[in-house]
């Protein structure tokens, strides 16, 4: 069978001693750094990227892959134990999670978290698997209207299916798109938005953007609340769960995966929404669902498979495609090209050990993430109890170095030093930065097929309307936006997320 | 706990609140969720307008397209059979200040969020500490630059004090060199040319 035969393939490669060291070193970095406050799987993804600037293509996407998913546990971790989310995929995990902390459960929570995560990545991993090489295949037939349309809806998708005000999540769109475009136009050789800067004729790198938006305004963020003071965390007493749990969580698993692997694959769903979305069914399927938010092990449960599945469903588009639905597979992008690699649907032929070794690697890096979590949870407790003020330099000095031997360029740090201001103005302006980063990768893409669809029209702006997966895409577009203008729909939308 | 408006909420609970909450109640009601916390603790800062928050929102984004048409204002955009470099910018630029022009005409209209506090201190801090970083590790070498990035960044959060302080520099500089120019052979320069030239 030629799935076996592909997965045997990545496994092979995943399981080389070089890429499984490289797994293993990037899920314990990731779970360390995404334990921080504040810290969330962006911003740690963000910030550890110049890691793997040395290491072969392959081993960099694995080493990414297992710092994300670290991140996201990690986050969890933080979520149950402190009651503090990093990101917002993990804000239901703090209802029951930190109630069953309180409840001297903690280590119970977490092992359920670090479980129903395993059983929900390896199955959205063979999910990947199977759905990723028909997509591509789809996406071999697209012409360059068929992209623009595409990257539209992902754009649209992204942005209603976020939280907070539709307009201002276009317009930070729109910025990342401008930003896209400093530096000199391919086509024509002319210079766009260097304001005479010599640094700024190759563009503005991706890392210190990255850093900036993601890092250091995440730092000045928790700088702001925390003044530097470390945590008070629940304690930990038994780490097993009951029979009881096991009988209680496992059909909440299974259901949260569902949800979780079906959200994630929509642009722009991702894991805050399948969490949300999974952690409301299961109160509704629940029997007496007055126990969510005292500690029911299925209110962790769920969310956290539904968490993990999604955000491992999000590479299917961006693998397959080459179009990121989230702010994260936008850094994975970034990434990529950092290493040569062009994503899309020409690397699953092209570089099938790559495509498969990273598949493989998801499903070691979950593996292994159970492995090393639950013998190390009191290491990640201790960690939590170190004041901010030690934490933090060292973090700042991590970010700074990072940026600077991207290229050996001062310039860069300088700029990333603009981008983390420009990212504590927008969060404090209630603008999300996750839409920017995603125009600043789509931009350069966007234009480019933008003008090729138009030249193979001959100048009739109508191509994308009349070639019928193109119009079809759009059509889809249009009514993700006629929805969120239906005051019915508007207001179901803000109750789902208000709680962040 | 609050009870949490999810999904599966019949929609008469949501008639009493306003569709944009100016202060969601935060998840975690002893510690704060992140985003909300700030506003909670310090008095906001008072502007005229119904929704101060989203008044300079949106101004921030209309000029930021203003001056993206600005700046490409000479740029050659070419025919639509024929795009040309300053095609894709005007018609960004023209967006922008179009979702500015929305987001502000609706902060007239409806009530909203106040303006939150700004966390000076740490803004400040962190930003000229990585500035500092950024002028001393070309002219001054890696170890120099990383004891400034500690020292101004210090300043950023409660300050440490100089015992503990000079310890986390030490540390943190003699990682660096150890990590990024023994053990990735990076081609940094460590120390300053007149002490080690």
């Amino acid at each position: 069978m030629d799935l076996l035969g592909n997965l045997l393939l990545g496994l092979s490669v995943s399981l080389s001693p070089d890429n499984l060291l490289l797994c293993f070193g990037g899920a314990l970095i990731g779970t360390l750094i995404g334990v921080l406050p504040g810290l969330g799987p962006t911003a740690t993804v963000a910030m550890l990227l110049p890691l793997t600037f040395h290491l072969p293509p392959v081993g960099a996407l694995i080493m990414l892959a297992g710092i994300f998913y670290g991140s996201q546990y990690g986050g969890s971790a933080t979520a149950i134990l402190v009651n503090l989310p990093g990101e917002s995929s993990s804000v239901v995990t703090c209802l029951d999670g930190h109630a069953m902390a309180r409840q001297g459960r903690a280590g119970v929570a977490l092992a359920t978290a670090a479980l129903a995560s395993l059983f929900a990545g390896i199955v959205t991993t063979i999910l990947i698997a199977v759905a990723g090489p028909p997509l591509a295949g789809v996406a071999l037939a697209f012409g360059p209207a068929e992209y623009v349309s595409l990257m539209l809806l992902g754009l649209i998708g992204a942005v209603t299916l976020a939280h907070g005000s539709v307009v201002k999540a276009i317009a930070m769109i729109l910025l990342g798109l401008l930003l896209s475009m400093v530096g000199t136009d391919v086509n024509s050789g002319d210079t766009r938005f260097t304001f005479g800067l010599p640094q700024l004729y190759d563009g503005i790198d991706f890392v210190p953007l990255a850093m900036g938006l993601f890092g250091l305004a995440e730092i000045i963020a928790s700088l702001e609340q925390t003044g530097g003071a470390g945590q008070t965390t629940a304690p930990i007493a038994s780490l097993w769960p009951k029979r009881e749990d096991v009988r209680q969580a496992w059909p909440a698993t299974v259901r949260g995966t569902v949800m979780g692997a079906l959200l994630g694959i929509l642009p722009g769903g991702g894991a805050t929404l399948g969490s949300f979305a999974a952690y409301s069914l299961e109160k509704k399927l629940a029997r007496r669902p007055e126990r969510f938010g005292q500690g029911a092990i299925e209110g962790v449960a769920a969310p956290e498979a539904a968490n993990n599945a999604a955000s491992q469903a999000c590479f299917i588009p961006m693998l397959s495609l080459g179009i990121p639905p989230n702010a994260i597979m936008a850094l994975m992008i970034g990434a990529m090209t950092i290493h040569g690699i062009t994503p899309g649907p020409q690397i699953m032929v092209k570089q099938p050990e790559l495509f498969w070794g990273m598949i493989a690697s998801m499903l070691v890096g979950n593996v292994i993430l159970v492995i090393l979590n639950l013998p190390m949870i009191g290491l990640w407790v201790r960690l939590l109890r170190v004041p901010y003020g030690y934490l933090f330099p060292a973090i700042l000095v991590f970010c700074c170095i990072g940026t600077y031997t991207l290229n050996n360029s001062a310039f860069n740090v300088l700029l990333m030093a603009l981008f983390g201001v420009l990212g504590y103005v927008l969060r404090k302006l209630d603008c999300e930065p996750a839409p920017l980063m995603l125009g600043f990768v789509l931009g350069p893409l966007m234009e480019e097929n933008l003008g090729r669809a138009l030249l193979l029209s001959g100048g009739d702006p109508t191509v994308f309307a009349t070639r019928p997966i193109s119009g079809s895409l759009l059509a889809v577009a249009a009514l993700l936006l006629l929805l969120m203008v239906m005051p019915a729909v508007r207001r179901r939308r803000d109750e789902a997320f208000k709680d962040e | 706990m609050p009870s949490l408006p999810l999904l599966n909420l019949p929609p008469s609970s949501s008639v009493a609140a306003p569709p944009r909450d100016p202060s969601p109640a935060p998840c975690g009601t002893a510690q704060g969720a992140p985003r909300n916390a700030a506003g909670g603790k310090r008095t906001p800062l008072r502007i005229p307008g119904r929704a101060p928050q989203d008044l300079a929102a949106g101004l921030l984004i209309a000029s930021l397209g203003l001056i993206a048409l600005w700046m490409g204002r000479d740029w050659p955009t070419g025919t639509l059979a024929y795009v040309q470099s300053g095609f894709f910018p005007r018609m960004i630029g023209l967006l922008m200040v179009l979702a500015g022009a929305v987001v502000t005409g609706r902060s007239l209209l409806t009530h909203g969020a106040a303006l939150p506090a700004w966390g000076w201190r740490p803004l400040l801090g962190v930003t000229a500490a990585v500035l500092a970083f950024a002028g001393a590790v070309e002219t001054l070498g890696l170890v120099p630059a990383v004891l400034i990035l500690v020292g101004l960044g210090n300043l950023a959060g409660q300050p440490l004090r100089p015992v503990p302080l000079a310890l986390l520099g030490g540390t943190l500089a003699a990682g660096c060199v150890a990590l990024f120019v023994w053990g990735l052979g990076l081609p940094l320069r460590v120390w300053p040319l007149w002490v080690l030239p």
